[in-house]
């Protein structure tokens, strides 16, 4: 672009310099260590299932803005980001043309057709997820037992993922070892059973402060308190709310799904209890749900509700009773 | 103490270059804006006059704000409106100097004892600008009930005592060190304020503010106690010395806005440079012609605290500074979060100027028309707790009344939201341009 001389415009004359692309960029940055932990456990599949994903994601965004003869926002890394959201949240034993499909239902319906980046209700890799689930609940929900590279040694303990177990055959769980919990070598979808790759991702958006704190706090929370309060009632029938918490997804949906861009709440008593929500609903599904999972429903649902959490405003400064 | 939300000042510093001092000869012709574009004045010279520095050449018949006086000795070329750095056309007097560097001063009252009633009108006369901009003119701020008579009855809370002055020794915005630099310099006329200020206003405490990392000396702040004045440092975030937000810094009471009246909640807030421009007054009857302003060229290494007459215009000004400039992009005059780009370079550069900011192409920062992605940033940054989001597109689409109800009159637009925005969108801009909107529909109705 050719600038012209001289420039007039409006205060502020100064820019943070963050963008779109930054903050998409650093997301993705974030998600480095759980895409490895993904290929860690299940070796080149997962990283063709994301691959697969994001291109489609991308190549989905470009045509349909090319058709509908929309500016070109392709640039702003956001497909890139859903794409590999939603590679994460399948399962290595998923045919090619899922994540083809997902991708596209993801970008199109669950957010171009609502106009784009922040203005879509719900969070666009859930409802490419969803879609997936709903059509195709059996290839969903067949996992296999991961194998790690190198270093461990193949989990033996489960063949289901932990929260299968966690609804069918509760005794079991605690045979697992706490650690192969946390580096997630345990059978499950790509990137919600590694709570130390998701952790470390999630500290780096802290530490970037591309999100803040009271989302992913308050859900991780009140998940924990109401699945305490269930063991608490019958520690036989229900299980210890870590295993909740470690089992996958609730790390992965707290910090990187609930807080997706227009799908959040953006006053903090609203994030907090957005938070809260999400973190109920996912034990409410887990226990008395058909669902295996519950996040992706809790956070669906708690985005519907973000409109009306946002009307929970901060009281403004200066805004006080009349005098005189 | 209550938390004020906003941004660090490191964060928004691109340059702390030490800066230099300069003063400059006098102007060859200046404009003297006669008000602001609030209030008009009245021209007490027309053209052709002979005018010496000081001299009141404009006056405000209610009396209220304070007179207009030549800054330089000269003849008063014409008396016209003209655009005002913050855009707006002012009726103003040019004067073409004479290089004369006599001054008249108000000095028939040094010599006796001062009433209190003598020392507000001395402040008065003194025709001191303040470069925030506050609801009561300096006079009628700082005044302790029943003092000034000039008060009109519809002004209400007139009566009310003044709990808390606050002298205000931050600078308002970040990369800016005038008044910084005038306390470091000026210790001692600063001290000499304080009972002068404690007579007119009675105030039940006198704060000084300063940021925290300013460095205050042993022996002044034992004076400063001494006097009966609380040294209180607060956190090195901008916007923290705008008005509001400081009031509720300070004392944790909230301004009513958008009247913006902070004697309603028992506060007053003058700014360090004021306090010292009294100080003149008072004791040496001077009339306030004189500005320094920062000029600063981050690309070009320039960063020179000028003093100057007031009134100098933009053009003279720069070419005295940097007589090859090349590749200027924008000219900002008052500071890069709350200044305004100008057009023209024949704007006169007055006491409400504190910075002046040269950008070369290299650091403009440009708006794009892109849609708000919710990303809630503003939300989280803003200073007055609104919501930058909601209210942007609310001014954007037109939904005017909505925004009025959510406290649009509040911003005090500041820029964070700008600032922060991901997508750059041009936030101050639709709120100004949304509150002109409700304005002009208020008035027709
Ligand atoms: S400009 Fe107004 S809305 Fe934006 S951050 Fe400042 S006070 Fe808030
Ligand atoms: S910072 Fe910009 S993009 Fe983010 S919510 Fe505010 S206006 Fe929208």
């Amino acid at each position: 672009m050719k600038r012209p001389e001289f420039y007039v415009s409006i205060s502020p004359h100064v820019h943070s310099g963050n963008s779109v692309q930054k903050m998409m960029f650093q997301t993705l940055m974030a998600l480095v260590p759980v895409v490895f932990a993904g290929w860690f456990f299940f070796g080149l599949t997962a990283l063709k299932i994301i691959f697969i994903s994001m291109i489609t994601a991308v190549v989905a965004e470009f045509l349909w803005e090319k058709i509908m003869g929309l500016p070109l926002r392709i640039g702003d890394g956001s497909s890139l980001l859903t794409g590999l959201l939603l590679g994460l949240v399948l399962s290595t034993e998923c045919p090619w043309w899922m994540p083809v499909l997902g991708a596209c239902v993801a970008v199109i319906i669950g957010k171009e057709l609502f106009g784009g980046l922040g203005n879509n209700p719900f969070s666009s890799v859930l409802v490419g997820w969803t879609f997936l689930q709903v059509s195709y609940r059996d290839l969903m929900s067949s996992f296999v037992v991961p194998e790690p590279q190198f270093l461990l040694e193949s989990s033996e303990y489960l063949v289901d993922p932990p929260l299968v177990v966690l609804k069918e055959e509760m005794d079991m769980i605690a045979d697992v070892p706490w650690m192969d919990f946390l580096l997630g070598n345990v059978p499950g979808e790509i990137g919600t059973i590694s709570v130390i790759a998701v952790i470390l991702g999630g500290a780096y958006l802290l530490f970037r402060r591309i999100i803040t704190w009271h989302i992913p706090v308050s859900f991780i929370l009140s998940a924990w308190i109401i699945g305490l309060i269930f063991w608490l009632t019958d520690p036989e029938a229900y299980a210890n709310p870590v295993y909740h918490i470690i089992s996958g997804w609730v790390l992965l949906g707290a910090f990187f799904i609930a807080t997706e861009r227009g799908t959040a709440p953006v006053t903090v008593p609203g994030m907090i209890l957005y938070g809260i929500g999400c973190g109920a609903l996912t034990i409410i599904i887990r226990t008395w749900g058909g669902y295996m999972e519950g996040v992706p429903f809790a956070i669906l649902l708690m985005n519907a509700l973000t409109p009306l959490l946002d009307r929970i405003r901060p009281r403004a400064v200066g805004r006080v009773k009349k005098i005189a | 103490m209550k938390r004020i939300k906003g941004i660090c000042n490191e964060l928004a510093e691109k340059s702390d270059l030490y800066p230099t001092y300069k003063r400059l000869p006098l102007p060859k012709k200046v404009i003297l804006p006669l008000g602001s574009f609030r209030r008009e004045m009245a021209p007490l010279v027309k053209a052709g006059d002979k005018v010496i520095a000081g001299q009141r050449i404009g006056e405000d018949i209610e009396g209220v704000i304070p007179p207009v006086c030549a800054s330089v000795s000269g003849k008063v070329l014409e008396v016209r409106p003209c655009l005002g750095f913050s855009g707006q056309e002012i009726l103003s007097v040019v004067i073409e100097s004479d290089g004369e560097t006599n001054t008249k001063s108000v000095d028939e009252n040094l010599q006796r004892e001062l009433e209190d009633r003598d020392i507000i009108q001395l402040i008065f006369d003194a025709g001191i600008k303040e470069t925030d901009q506050f609801y009561w003119p300096l006079p009628l701020r700082i005044a302790k009930p029943g003092l000034t008579s000039v008060i009109p009855s519809y002004q209400p809370f007139k009566t009310e005592p003044i709990d808390f002055l606050i002298i205000n020794g931050m600078d308002r915005q970040p990369g800016v060190s005038v008044r910084r630099n005038a306390l470091i310099n000026r210790e001692k006329d600063l001290l000499e304020s304080i009972p002068v200020l404690q007579k007119v206003s009675n105030a039940g405490k006198i704060i000084l503010t300063v940021y925290k990392d300013h460095p205050v000396p042993l022996d002044f702040e034992q004076k400063l106690k001494d006097l009966g004045v609380t040294i209180l440092r607060c956190p090195s975030r901008y916007p923290i010395a705008l008005e509001p937000l400081l009031v509720k810094f300070v004392t944790g009471r909230d301004i009513p806005l958008p009247m913006g009246n902070s004697r309603a909640v028992g506060t007053a807030v003058i700014d360090a440079i004021t306090a010292l421009r009294i100080v003149e007054a008072v004791k040496e009857g001077r009339i306030s012609t004189e500005t320094t302003v920062q000029v600063s060229a981050f690309s070009l290494g320039v960063n020179v605290h000028v003093t100057v007459a007031e009134g100098i215009l933009l053009e003279e000004l720069v070419e005295q500074l940097f007589p090859s400039l090349e590749n200027l992009s924008k000219a900002v005059i008052g500071g890069s979060f709350l200044g305004y780009a100008q057009q023209n370079f024949k704007v006169p550069v007055t006491q409400e100027a504190d910075v002046i900011v040269l950008q070369n192409a290299d650091e403009l920062s440009l708006y794009s028309n892109q849609p708000c992605i919710n990303c809630g940033f503003c939300v989280r940054y803003c200073p007055m707790m609104l919501m930058p989001n909601e209210l942007s597109k609310n001014c954007e689409y037109n939904r005017f009344d909505v925004a009025e109800k959510n406290d649009l009159f509040s911003c005090i637009e500041c820029g964070i939201c700008s600032y922060v925005c991901p997508a750059r969108r041009p936030m101050v801009h639709l709120f100004r341009f949304g509150k002109q909107e409700i304005l002009a529909s208020k008035e027709e109705s």
